[in-house]
């Protein structure tokens, strides 16, 4: 006998499959993602590391 | 090798950093001949009292208005600790320990040594703000470490 819903279940099974396929293949994307924020937080961090360093090397000139 | 452009900005940064601070060393060191306060003059720890100029610790005016200031530090005291320097007198401070090693701060002012026995600090300091100055050691030598101070009086 024939089962139409088993059928079309086992359909989209190999439909997902290939949508999960083609969404994971291309890599490139994932090599690319933003990295503005990195670089933000990063030079905020080193600015304040250098405004530290800068200012105690002032702290020591002026009580030369 | 694949590297982010941003990447690239962060490494240029940090390793140009890392010249500006080694110059500013270098030429603190090798052209304006900046040292260490402790520069491998040694001295007998046990023989302290009787090696000169610290058999006689105090202030000596040696030119003028330049003085020798020597001080013995030993568990827990500064010898002496009562000093009296004129005003604008360029000062070389000679320090040593008997015992164990202490600091020798002088509290506002760039003078901070670590005093290790058999080894002689040097520092030199024009005294140019009237005023008194404390003296501390800032190295944990003992049960005493905190009672250790001593004073420096700026006088017009």
């Amino acid at each position: 006998l024939y089962d139409e819903s088993k059928n079309s279940t086992l359909e989209r099974g190999i439909k997902m499959a290939k949508a999960e396929l083609q969404q994971t293949n291309p890599k490139t994307k994932e090599q690319e993602s933003p990295l503005k924020g990195t670089l933000a937080s990063v030079f905020l961090l080193g600015f304040f590391i250098i405004f530290s360093w800068v200012s105690v090397y002032f702290l020591f000139l002026h009580r030369l | 090798m694949h590297m982010h452009k941003y990447e690239k900005i962060w490494l240029a940064f940090g390793i140009g950093c890392l010249f500006v601070f080694l110059t500013v060393i270098g030429v603190s060191a090798f052209a304006e001949g900046n040292q260490p306060p402790s520069c491998l003059t040694t001295i007998d720890p046990e023989k302290v009292d009787q090696t000169p100029p610290f058999d006689k610790p105090g202030l000596v005016k040696t030119g003028n208005n330049e003085y020798q200031l020597n001080i013995v530090v030993s568990a827990f005291a500064f010898t002496p600790n009562q000093i009296e320097i004129p005003k604008g007198a360029k000062v070389t401070i000679n320090v040593t320990s008997k015992d164990v090693i202490h600091g020798f701060e002088v509290a506002g002012t760039n003078i901070n040594m670590m005093v290790e026995p058999g080894y002689i600090n040097t520092l030199t300091k024009t005294f140019d703000k009237p005023g008194e100055y404390t003296i501390l050691c800032n190295e944990y030598c003992g049960a005493g470490h905190h009672m250790m101070t001593g004073r420096i009086k700026v006088v017009e």
